[in-house]
């Protein structure tokens, strides 16, 4: 069931129409029907989200930097809290600098230590640059295709 | 005046964590937050004049007259603005004789167990202990002195274990049910032990070991599952278990077992692309297994086909990809195929009766005791030949 979804406007068409998972869109509209409006949670300026059969969608968008940490933090964090076993998070259109790198290493830490799995679906490239100039891309799992998101599904 | 602003924990301390609470009210043992990694370039601090920071934020700690950053080992003052400190390197950041200092090596000096929780570190580690039951790390390259226990160990490169690796025989046995069910997620099923690079260990026993590069085993390799990008190195006896490899294995003293184990070596193909391959085919056959439930549920009433429709068709389309990429796999071992016949199985020792050689499309079963032998691949058939020389 798809347990809650944000975004910067009320509406569940607007979701529909237009939700920035794209690809993962009929993936997570099939449920639509389902939706408790009530379920809502806290609304972040660059991210939405939703979650379905234990895994949490996290879609962040737009420029991470040192400002942006305490947010992009709690907005991570947000995502645990849906006490989901899988986590995937949507990186197509994001630029990470240092610190949002570390943090998101922090968020990692404590997914592996909770024991839960962790994706970056489709990071871009400038993600993939600096993790890959950090040595950091063995600890990230990324998934390419709407297959492998699938795939990450509990049925 | 200044303030230095910290973009990190100034007062962690690694002896004195607690439990973390979860969202649903239970505690988390095994997640404690053991380490505070940070990566190259990441700021650290930051010196800000004291007027610009509210005085109910103020730490009178971090209250400093002078224009001065405490910078430590492995940390840098950033160039385009010099009141910010960055991190010169990949670590944890603690408070080192009052500078900030980045450590590239964690060392933990007892065991890995539940003072430290798991623990996720994006340098080097080193465990003085052993690593105890259930708990997992992952590391660049990782060193264990003592035991690894049933535990999950990553090291991105090298893994090291000085005393051995011993898994737990039920859990082992359970892994393919446990994939089967999908139910894995939310804990370790049995003993693993991977390598981006090398691996290194005196035993091991019920355990799952995977790495790229090569794996040296000082003792024997007892019922365990391998998978090896480069060579095997097994100084002892290889008995039970099956081993994955695409080059050469190298069996020292014992191949097989008095006790009729059976003991598989599969060469020929990429040992990955078969785990990748065991995976695929797992999740199929626990996705055809739903898509039957599904539809003999859906087949019952209109109620029940609208409230499963939308499973039924994820599964279809999860089972579309699977097939592709099971296809894809396939080709894949088409390719290795060619290189079947330079894979080598050496033996000096013993070779027990009841081992089970794949090498490409060739297999054979031995039946007899043999010592000093290598297994190779010639005309599509897995053949012995004697190592010693004719007097």
């Amino acid at each position: 069931m798809l347990c809650g979804c944000v975004g910067l406007e009320e509406s569940m068409d607007y979701l529909i129409d237009v939700n920035p998972l794209e690809g993962l869109a009929e993936i997570l509209t099939l449920d639509v029907a389902e939706y408790e409006a009530g379920s809502r949670y806290a609304c972040r300026s660059f991210s939405a989200y939703g979650s379905e059969r234990q895994t949490v969608f996290g879609c962040f968008q737009g420029r991470i930097a040192l400002n942006d940490n305490q947010e992009f933090k709690a907005a991570l964090y947000d995502l645990v809290s849906e006490n989901a076993s899988k986590v995937i998070l949507d990186f197509k259109d994001v630029y990470l600098s240092r610190s949002a790198v570390g943090v998101l290493v922090g968020f990692a830490a404590s997914m592996h230590g909770r024991n839960k799995r962790f994706y970056l679906y489709r990071p871009s490239l400038q993600v993939r640059a600096s993790l890959q100039e950090l040595e950091l891309m063995p600890f990230f799992r990324i998934l390419e295709s709407e297959s492998d998101v699938i795939a990450g599904l509990r049925l | 005046m200044y303030y230095l602003h910290h973009y990190f924990d100034p007062d962690f301390r690694h002896t004195q964590l607690s439990p973390v609470w979860e969202p649903d009210g239970s505690i988390s043992s095994r997640y404690l937050g053991y380490v505070q990694n940070v990566v190259r370039g990441q700021v650290l601090a930051e010196l800000t004049d004291l007027k610009f920071v509210s005085e109910n934020a103020r730490d009178p700690r971090f209250i400093t007259p002078e224009r001065r950053l405490p910078v430590g080992p492995n940390c840098t003052v950033l160039e385009s603005n010099p009141d910010k400190i960055v991190a010169a390197a990949n670590g944890y950041v603690f408070y080192n004789n009052g500078l900030i200092s980045v450590k590239k090596l964690l060392n933990i000096r007892n065991d890995l167990g539940f003072h430290t929780g798991n623990v996720f570190f994006v340098g080097d580690v080193a465990v003085h202990g052993d690593v105890q039951t259930g708990f997992a790390l992952h590391a660049a390259n990782v060193l264990v002195k003592g035991h690894i226990e049933s535990s999950k160990v990553k090291g991105v490169g090298d893994v090291v274990c000085l005393k051995g690796i011993r898994g737990n025989a039920a859990l082992a046995s359970d892994e393919d049910e446990q994939e089967k069910r999908h139910s894995d997620e939310t804990m370790i099923p049995s003993t693993l032990v991977q390598a981006g690079g090398n691996l290194r260990l005196p035993f091991c026993e019920h355990v799952q070991l995977r790495a790229r590069g090569n794996i040296i085993i000082d003792g024997s390799c007892l019922h365990s599952k391998v998978y090896v990008g480069g060579n095997l190195v097994v100084k002892g006896r290889l008995q039970g278990g099956t081993v994955f490899a695409n080059k050469l294995i190298y069996v020292e003293s014992r191949l097989g077992s008095d006790y009729s184990v059976p003991t598989r070596v599969m060469m020929g193909y990429d040992a990955f692309n078969y785990l990748k391959l065991q995976k695929v085919e797992t999740r199929i056959g626990y996705l055809k297994e739903r898509k039957a439930f599904f539809e003999s549920m859906s087949s019952r009433n209109e109620v029940m086909e609208q409230e499963y429709a939308d499973r039924l068709k994820l599964v279809k389309l999860e089972l579309r990809a699977l097939a592709q990429r099971h296809k894809v796999l396939w080709n894949s071992f088409e390719q290795d195929g060619k290189r079947a016949s330079e894979c080598r199985l050496v033996v000096p020792g013993r070779v027990m009766p009841g081992c089970e050689i794949y090498i490409g499309d060739g297999y054979l079963q031995t039946h007899d005791t043999d010592s000093d032998v290598t297994f190779y691949l010639e005309d599509d058939e897995v053949k012995m030949r004697s190592n010693k020389k004719k007097s």
